[in-house]
């Protein structure tokens, strides 16, 4: 049963000439992280808010888990899924302990449930509990006040995270650190989560399945190595650059090429989970030909080679052949 | 959660209502006394007013009460009156207009005239002098609650709808603790204005410390300017008191306790917040008096 199941939605406002959304049907499955990609005004944003029916449909309808949303009521709907903005919204008159607990609270949980809930998710946002319980949103960073945000979200476990462009209001390094910091809690959490971004990079990056969409219609919804070795149409070429073989190379992961070899001590090191171009930069940066892959505990688990690279990249290049050749 | 608090607060309040209002008699007849005793001080007691209110001190007392309790009754009604509306008016916008050009023509027509208007209507009774407190306070009191509802940061109240928080619990946890510090700000400026206007009362046959005035004009022979002066000083008195009380209310509130966090001392935020700053906190529009 997928977690999340669009039918046909589609939501026009009546002084707009065109309509918002049109027709999306769509279905996530559960754990998978889903990105919602495309330009300003494409529908992205419009599409997760009818998710919580902060804006309800035209037409058409969600299920979660099988379950209508609009047999749910609101609050008892929104309060089972996680809802972060780009402006965070943080209660600037509460503590970060107290923001944190607000929807734990809504819902009547024990207090020391509640207090020791908040530490761990904390510590799971990189944030120290002791040092950033008793702040208020006003003394934190930007950074620190979206983890905040995150953990908020977080709080009461919810089964769906509906994330609308999270990180677009934080500057770029700290922004590499929130998706690496959001990467590393999903698989641990495995949680359902809807991502709206316009950002590509970003898409690509954190999405087990991306939907492009453009003017309210979805485009594509697959996979983002599917979708940048098949694009669907040139909006989708052009929108991925689809033709950039170092952006194959990045939705490829380094365990999945690599030989299961471990090389002898002394050779230069990357995690298995990361993409192929990172190990291509790694390689060139350290011109060695080669590079030992560890897994998250540090082991050696194998090695990756220029020429697994190469191979990898000339398969890309292969189906792309084909699929013009294809369509001609 | 903070208004079944205030409920709990209010109903234990009724129920002891006896007890608390002897307590209050006998802690009013203290403060008196020591009052009283501030105007023996040696070099307060060479002024003639103070002289006055010394020797007279149950008339001046007795004044001050019936201003006092004047006041507080006028504000409590007028702000139990100015929040309900503040929040119609805030969240349907149309209402701005015609609330306010109605609250402004009110404000506009001179104390004077309206006390004196009401006569026919309520007679010598305390309403005459009640009712038009409770319209000036309106003006204020309800464009600070406005103003107050409207600061809330928009992505704040997104956050709470988004999260599950129905429309009662956003404006109790997240509108109104956030919107205090400009409501409390009203409420001050609101007082200050209210007691400067119950002086006026005395026209209607109030017996508050306005009647000095009249003491003096009618029957004060030598004693006149002394009864004027000891009027004028216990006015402002309770004025200033009353600013200074509300200054130290606005200081403990939870959002501006907040916005003090981790900044300079605390005795530079106390000597900050004693200035007047900011065109929301102060009023623009000159109080009306006399």
């Amino acid at each position: 049963m997928p977690a999340l199941t669009f039918s046909h939605v589609s939501k026009s406002y009546q002084k707009a000439g065109r309509p918002a959304v049109v027709d999306v049907t769509l279905a996530v499955e559960s754990g998978e992280f889903v990105v919602l990609l495309g330009p300003s005004g494409c529908g992205k944003t419009t599409l997760l808010k009818m998710t919580n029916r902060l804006i309800e449909p035209t037409s058409g309808s969600i299920s979660l888990d099988g379950t209508d949303i609009r047999e749910l009521s609101l609050t008892s709907l929104r309060r089972r899924m996680g809802y972060v903005i780009q402006q965070v919204g943080l209660f600037p008159h509460l503590t970060v302990a107290s923001n944190v607990q607000t929807v734990p609270r809504l819902l009547g949980w024990p207090k020391a449930k509640i207090r020791s809930r908040s530490d761990e998710l904390l510590e799971l946002v990189g944030l120290e509990p002791a040092s950033y319980r008793r702040r208020y949103p006003r003394q934190l960073s930007g950074g620190q006040q979206q983890r905040v945000g995150l953990a908020r979200a977080l709080a009461a476990d919810p089964a769906v995270m509906l994330m609308d462009e999270p990180f677009g209001a934080i500057d770029a390094i700290t922004r590499g650190n929130l998706q690496d910091q959001l990467m590393q809690i999903q698989r641990r959490l495995r949680k359902t989560v809807l991502f709206v971004t316009h950002d590509v990079e970003e898409a690509i990056r954190l999405a087990d399945r991306l939907v492009v969409m453009e003017s309210g219609c979805v485009v594509q919804y697959d996979t983002p190595f599917n979708i940048l070795t098949n694009p669907a149409n040139d909006f989708v070429r052009e929108l991925l650059n689809t033709n950039d073989v170092l952006r194959e190379l990045s939705v490829i992961s380094v365990r999945s090429a690599m030989d299961s070899v471990p090389p002898a001590a002394g050779d230069t090191e990357i995690l298995g989970t990361r993409s192929l171009r990172d190990a291509l930069s790694l390689m060139l940066g350290v011109d060695r030909a080669s590079v030992a892959v560890v897994d998250e505990a540090g082991a050696r688990i194998g090695s990756i080679t220029m020429e697994a690279i190469r191979q990898a990249g000339a398969k890309g290049r292969a189906e792309r052949i084909a699929a013009a050749a294809g369509s001609v | 959660m903070w208004p079944l608090r205030l409920l709990a607060v209010g109903i234990v309040v009724w129920l002891l209502r006896l007890p608390i209002a002897w307590a209050g008699g006998r802690l009013a007849l203290a403060a008196g006394h020591l009052l009283q005793r501030v105007t023996q001080v040696p070099l307060l007691n060479r002024f003639p007013g103070f002289q006055y209110a010394n020797q007279n001190w149950d008339i001046v007392a007795g004044y001050f009460g019936v201003h006092l309790r004047l006041t507080v009754e006028s504000l409590a009604v007028a702000i139990a009156l100015a929040i309900p509306v503040g929040i119609l008016v805030h969240r349907f916008r149309w209402l701005y207009i015609p609330t306010f050009g109605v609250l402004d023509a009110i404000y506009t027509v001179p104390s004077i005239a309206l006390f004196t208007l009401l006569l026919p209507v309520t007679g010598l009774s305390d309403w005459t002098a009640l009712i038009p407190m409770i319209a000036y306070a309106q003006f204020v009191l309800v464009r600070n609650v406005v103003a107050g509802l409207d600061s809330v940061p928009a992505e704040v109240k997104e956050a709470a709808r988004g999260m599950g928080m129905n429309r009662f619990q956003i404006l109790s946890k997240v509108e109104f603790p956030l919107a205090l510090p400009v409501i409390v700000a009203g409420i001050r400026i609101a007082t200050v204005v209210t007691i400067g206007i119950a002086a006026l009362a005395a026209l209607v046959a109030i017996p508050d410390l306005g009647r000095t005035f009249f003491d003096a004009t009618t029957n004060g022979g030598t004693n006149a300017f002394p009864m004027i002066e000891a009027g004028a000083v216990f006015v402002s008195f309770l004025a200033i008191g009353a600013d200074l009380v509300l200054r130290a209310v606005e200081y403990v509130i939870p959002a501006n306790r907040v916005a003090r966090a981790g900044s300079r001392g605390w005795l530079r935020s106390l000597a900050g917040s004693l200035i007047p700053s900011r065109v929301a906190t102060e009023d623009p529009v000159a109080p009306q008096s006399a």
